[in-house]
């Protein structure tokens, strides 16, 4: 009973809950050893609202990620994973207030799909990959084989002269 | 003639054929020379990240020595090509020396002692120019290897020392052989 009051009164103190989100996932291969995916998202909840009693779940792929609090508007969702793990694509971060997030498990321990649940938020994070900066091939090979081809030709042109 | 005295043609004579180097190739080497011994002062500023002025005490020296090493190999070098250069070209010349209508007037021995004298400058610009280019490529392929395949795990100072060491080396070790 006083869970679904504290529930009841997390929906009043939130209504209308919107947000706004900013995203981010690793590009370069060169200075990191993993991927890491970032959502940052400001929330607003109308004019009676109260985001600070807002407290939130995220949803990745079926997989539980916290969501911190940074200020009294403003959350943050990241998690990392191996680059080979990280594939291109876009990864859906689904995010639940506690109720929603309670029916999600609820509905999953009940082999019911996770779409039968309505979160509060969703956003996609669209990873293009992490790659090397720069060319596909090093500058240092370039310039190295540009060198030997070079003397390469000076040493048979020798040869030639010296015969 | 008093002993050790050469007349004036003699000193033109030994000047023309001596293998040592005269003063406007000598600068030339010169000049090669600390250029080819400074670029790597720059991957080495830029890419290794030796700030100039703390690292200033490498770098000279190792330019100062890298400079000789490569000069030397440019003497040696020119002289090993320069007698095989004539006799190459000396038939080219022979050709276009005899086919000069103010060469018809010439005696025989007149005629040979122009064509020698041409195939010599013709030689010793040619075998100046290779030994300078072929050097160069060397000196740049050495270090090159060096210093960003073999030891470019090593401190950058180790890195930078025994890559321009050790392509002066090679280029000075080479250059007497055959």
């Amino acid at each position: 009973l006083l869970a679904s009051f504290s529930d009841a009164q997390n929906a009043q103190q939130c209504p209308n809950a919107k947000a706004t989100f900013q995203t981010y996932s690793t590009s370069q291969l060169l200075m990191s050893r993993e991927t890491v995916f970032i959502v940052d998202m400001e929330v607003s909840c109308g004019a009676k609202g109260n985001p600070e009693a807002l407290f939130l779940h995220a949803d990745v792929n079926g997989e539980h990620v916290p969501v911190v609090r940074a200020s009294k508007t403003t959350f943050q969702v990241s998690w990392s994973a191996p680059h080979a793990k990280a594939k291109t694509g876009t990864y859906p971060v689904r995010i639940y207030d506690e109720e929603g997030y309670a029916a999600l498990r609820k509905a999953i321990r009940n082999g019911q799909s996770a779409d039968s649940v309505k979160p509060l938020f969703s956003v996609d994070i669209n990873h293009k990959g992490a790659s090397r900066p720069g060319f596909f091939v090093q500058t240092e090979f370039i310039a190295v084989m540009t060198v030997l081809l070079i003397w390469w030709y000076a040493n048979s042109t020798k040869g030639r002269l010296t015969e | 003639m008093p002993k050790g005295k050469f007349t004036k043609e003699e000193e033109k004579l030994l000047e023309e054929y001596s293998r040592k180097p005269t003063k406007g190739v000598e600068w030339l080497f010169y000049i090669n020379a600390f250029l080819i011994a400074a670029i790597p002062i720059w991957p080495a500023w830029r890419i290794l990240q030796m700030e100039l002025m703390t690292y200033g005490i490498i770098f000279v020296p190792m330019t100062l020595f890298s400079a000789y090493a490569i000069v030397f190999s440019y003497g040696k070098v020119k002289d090993s090509l320069r007698h095989k250069i004539f006799q190459k070209r000396r038939p080219a010349v022979a050709t276009e020396t005899s086919e000069a209508s103010e060469n018809k007037k010439l005696t025989k021995p007149q005629r040979d002692e122009k064509i020698d004298w041409k195939t010599n400058e013709v030689a010793d610009r040619e075998s100046t120019a290779f030994s300078i280019f072929y050097n160069n490529a060397l000196y740049m392929l050495v270090f090159l290897a060096l210093a960003f395949y073999l030891l470019r795990s090593f401190n950058v100072a180790f890195n930078y020392i025994v890559s321009t060491a050790a392509a002066s080396f090679v280029l000075a070790l080479l250059s007497t052989g055959p």
